[in-house]
């Protein structure tokens, strides 16, 4: 029942959202577009990007933190001692993967076979939920093999656990929040909202969701691997 | 609620999206060969800046094709694509930040020793330095103070690991720490 409840509300809250920007999509007269900074992208996009932009400052604000305590501290531990590299890797290949199945879902909805792009949004949801099981396990196993809880670590400086915790975590929450928008989006191109082309919606959608993967680069780089 | 039908859209073709699907799936090969490249680059026997610095290219590259093919910023208006730059504002910063932290004379970067990791590394005059948590975990190889460590343990598991094990407290394995310490001169940097 509570995650009926959460279910209704995402939906209703995205909805709220896709509205809004329809709203604003039809108000073309009230806005002067003469002046052509943005091209054809629409209102909706414009924001997502400026949304992203902020998104990113957030993380580079946690990437900052994390290289400060590293830096400062002489007892950090070597992070391929401790993390598995090779199955975040993996978990690396498993987004890039979602990602491309994404804008092949939106390839298609340009073409009109919505049929085709909910079969892709779909495999792009499996994928990000492979991934956050992935990270699950990763975390029981950080948890139970290696020590390492969101504030201590038996084996060094408390710090490398709960920097860890806190930006793959926060990352997990956008990948969770990625794949409940995904279903939304995939559920709306089943009662067909998104036919003949109209694919702003997906297109949205597929913006956060390549931003997820890029930022997983980024932080598999700097947390993993340097 | 389809008022967004009111932006007529013209059709791609069958043939252009199938044009499109190869064109990503091309980049899609080149982030896997980035992937790979960047994994093999960390064991390779390199300096450490040195692979930070080509894992950290590589990396830029990889998000770099994300955000321009992916994200199709190479269809938008540079507007939009100075919009999707502007967090590396926070360069500025990062800059600042790093500037600061290795010139400030009293700097705990500067003065710190090398960096211990797996291993005993050996400083200049060829003692042996150990960080404080590898001694710990020195210590279980230890059979004198195996058994008081683990007893320690327990007590941590048992409290979920919620605080860390307080090292520098009388505790029985501690005392038992102190005492091998002793006998060992190269471990005089125990409380650093």
């Amino acid at each position: 029942m509570g995650l009926g409840c959460f279910w209704t509300i995402a939906c209703r809250l995205i909805r709220l959202a896709l509205v809004m920007s329809d709203a604003a999509e039809a108000n073309v007269p009230l806005i002067r577009k003469s002046y052509d900074t943005f091209g054809k992208a629409t209102h909706g996009k414009v924001g997502m990007w400026i949304f992203l932009g902020t998104d990113a400052l957030t993380f580079a604000g946690f990437l900052m933190g994390y290289a400060i305590l590293r830096v400062r501290n002489p007892d950090w531990p070597n992070p391929e001692q401790y993390l598995g590299i090779n199955l975040s890797a993996a978990a690396t290949f498993l987004l890039i993967c979602s990602s491309v199945t994404m804008v092949v879902a939106q390839a298609w909805g340009e073409a009109g076979n919505t049929k085709k792009m909910a079969r892709y949004i779909a495999l792009t949801a499996c994928g990000g939920m492979v991934f956050l099981g992935i990270q699950v396990y990763e975390y029981l196993h950080l948890y139970h093999a290696m020590g390492m809880t969101f504030n201590d670590f038996l084996h060094g400086p408390p710090q490398f656990a709960s920097s860890f915790f806190l930006i793959t975590g926060f990352h997990g929450f956008h990948v969770l929040s990625g794949v409940i928008y995904l279903w939304v989006i995939f559920f709306r191109i089943l009662r067909g909202h998104y036919g003949g082309g109209n694919v702003n919606h997906v297109e949205l959608c597929g913006l956060f969701w390549h931003f997820v993967d890029l930022v997983w680069i980024l932080v598999f780089t700097f947390i993993y691997l340097l | 609620m389809n008022m967004s039908d009111t932006t007529s859209k013209t059709l791609s073709s069958e043939a252009q999206t199938k044009a499109k699907i190869s064109s990503y799936l091309k980049i899609m090969g080149v982030l896997t060969v980035l992937t790979l490249l960047e994994v093999g680059v960390v064991y390779l026997p390199l300096a450490k800046w040195l692979i930070g610095v080509i894992v950290t290219l590589l990396a830029c590259v990889k998000a770099a094709l994300v955000g321009y093919y992916y994200m199709h910023l190479n269809h938008e208006t540079s507007s939009l694509k100075w919009v999707a730059l502007s967090p590396l504002i926070i360069i500025i910063y990062a800059a600042v930040l790093i500037v600061e932290a290795t010139t400030r004379p009293d700097s705990h970067y500067m003065n710190s020793p090398p960096r211990v990791h797996a291993g005993h590394s050996k400083d200049a005059s060829g003692n042996s330095k150990k960080s404080i948590y590898q001694i710990w975990d020195d210590y279980e190889d230890d059979t004198e103070v195996k058994k008081l460590l683990h007893e320690e343990r327990a007590v941590i598991k048992s409290s979920a690991m919620l605080s860390r094990p307080k090292l520098d407290e009388p505790s029985k394995a501690s005392e038992a720490a102190k005492e091998v310490d002793k006998s060992n001169p190269a471990n005089v940097e125990f409380w650093r």
